[in-house]
């Protein structure tokens, strides 16, 4: 199932490569829909392994302290602890966990915010952070604690970054590099909230939170 | 009539994805501009004007930005108004299509209001609890937990608290408490989350003729209004792709389509319109029916004297 999930990724990023260089007018609504479409595969792909109610629980708690933080901190402009959840999550319980955490932390937190076409998107970012972070530390790249703090600032950057392309490409035309650089500029301040977020986060928690959900997982046995 | 709320939420779902496909479909100014009248009316009806403006409110700087991004940065459009500092000249065109597309985002942030206001988050979890089940759980579960993490929360900071008295932290005790908090409560939740998946499972949660109750049902109605809308999203389509509503912005605003087929351009308009009037039809009808069942009421009441209905 990984395969699909990969060609999916590749799928969204061929749309909007492809809308983009022909100037298509429904941008907007073909990359939006890609989104939505993005994320199905992987959804379906944990529906099929018929996780036990033992098994869902990593992500549905991860998942609630992470919207909670989100709801907490609400009033801090971009300062949310989701990523740095998110990327424990991928590290603790693998990667599809860590997909499953940030969709669903995305798409709950937004019952809270508001659903929006941001939406999609937010999962999508999330759920990718998570991804990357699972397979990265089977690779024990996440090994030292450096390398956790540099995960989660280029995280939170691509985050933003990834969130500010669909207003730029479904809403500006033409585009050229003078344009995309200004606006990802732009986005600059509330990515730097964002990262300082993710490393305030993670800086009390990563070791603890790591060494704790590992003891659980052998002492229940989870997957 | 049922008001848009009481369908079935996939009919409800439906409706919004034909009515958001219909706003980003294109960027002739008529199309946004209806697409947009209709939001505001609906949005104005579900919330009231004083939202509304403040919706207007927040979202300036993001039109602001978007206008600029597409003036300040390219020299298409042959009517310059004038030159923005070193920038290339703004021109009527890429300001037309700035505003335009900055009302085209609008819009669809409009009908995500409505979205939120009609599809509560039972209604998502019905959504997704038959197709998607164990997904469908694990949100319904995320949801009662936030809660009661929340709960826990102030409760280890309470305790955690209580044992300091009044012991002044320093900047470095003030991470170790923070991180002691946060370990206490992860593992509050994972052992009481896991918890409460053993005692599903001796419930019988792998059984596999399990029904869940919903408060939903699928009635003709509501297959009705997909039918109703699948029909005019298509008739939508086919007069839109016809190449009626092709609006070019540059070089200059031209409107290319409006002279190839006037049928498809008028049934393109009509089909779009009623897609949109829809929600507030059934509302007007409600509203009407409403009026009436209030007036046989009062005719009722003529009839009645000392509690006995007389008919002279």
């Amino acid at each position: 199932m990984r395969k699909w999930s990969w060609l999916a990724i590749i799928t969204l990023i061929s749309v909007m490569v492809i809308c983009t260089i022909l100037r298509i007018e429904q941008t907007a609504l073909f990359t939006f829909f890609a989104a939505v479409i993005a994320i199905i595969p992987f959804f379906i792909s944990y529906e099929q392994k018929k996780p036990k109610p033992r098994d869902l629980m990593p992500v549905v708690v991860l998942s609630a302290l992470a919207v909670a933080g989100r709801i907490l901190f609400a009033a801090l402009p971009n300062f949310k602890p989701v990523t740095a959840i998110v990327i424990i999550a991928g590290m603790a319980f693998g990667s599809e966990s860590g997909f499953m955490t940030g969709a669903l932390s995305g798409l709950v937190s937004n019952l809270f915010f508001g659903q929006g076409p941001w939406t999609p998107w937010q999962m999508l970012a999330w759920g990718l952070i998570g991804f990357i972070a699972g397979i990265l530390s089977e690779k024990n790249i996440l090994a030292k604690p450096w390398s956790i703090f540099l995960y989660g600032i280029l995280a939170s950057f691509g985050f933003g970054l990834f969130m500010d392309t669909w207003n730029i490409l479904g809403f500006v035309q033409p585009l050229n590099y003078k344009n995309i650089i200004s606006a990802y500029l732009l986005g600059i301040p509330f990515n730097i909230s964002h990262a300082v977020s993710t490393v305030i986060f993670l800086l009390p928690v990563y070791k603890t939170w790591l060494c704790q959900l590992k003891r659980i997982k052998l002492k229940f046995n989870l997957k | 009539m049922q008001s848009l709320k009481d369908y079935h939420p996939i009919a409800s779902l439906f409706y919004f994805v034909c009515v958001l496909t219909c706003s980003m479909i294109t960027r002739n100014p008529i199309w946004v501009l209806l697409c947009l009248i209709f939001a505001m009316i609906y949005v104005i009806q579900l919330k009231g004007l004083k939202y509304f403006l403040l919706q207007v409110l927040y979202f300036l700087p993001m039109l602001i930005f978007i206008v600029f991004m597409n003036s300040y940065f390219n020299s298409l459009g042959l009517t310059v108004l004038f030159y923005l500092g070193k920038g290339s000249p703004v021109t009527v065109e890429n300001l037309t299509y700035g505003i335009i597309s900055g009302l085209a985002l609008f819009t669809i942030l409009l009908w995500f209001i409505c979205f939120n206001l009609l599809l509560s988050a039972d209604d998502i979890l019905a959504i997704m609890g038959k197709r998607l089940p164990t997904i469908g759980l694990s949100l319904a579960m995320i949801i009662k937990y936030i809660p009661d993490t929340i709960k826990q929360g102030r409760e280890v900071l309470l305790n955690q608290k209580a044992m300091l008295s009044e012991q002044q932290l320093t900047g470095k005790q003030k991470v170790k408490f923070a991180t002691r908090m946060l370990t206490v409560l992860l593992s509050w939740s994972m052992e009481n989350s896991l918890e409460t998946a053993d005692s599903m499972l001796a419930k019988g949660y792998p059984a596999k003729n399990r029904v869940n109750y919903s408060r939903e049902y699928f009635n003709s109605t509501d297959a009705g209004l997909i039918l109703t809308m699948v029909i005019l999203f298509l008739g939508h389509l086919i007069c839109a792709f016809s190449g009626s509503i092709k609006f070019a912005y540059y070089p200059f605003l031209n409107w290319t389509g409006l002279t190839t087929n006037r049928i498809l351009l008028i049934g393109s308009l009509l089909s779009l319109s009623l897609i949109l009037v829809f929600p507030l039809l059934l509302d007007i009808i409600n509203w009407f029916k409403w009026q009436r069942i209030l007036k046989q009421e009062q005719i009722m009441q003529q009839h009645i004297v000392d509690g006995i209905i007389v008919y002279e």
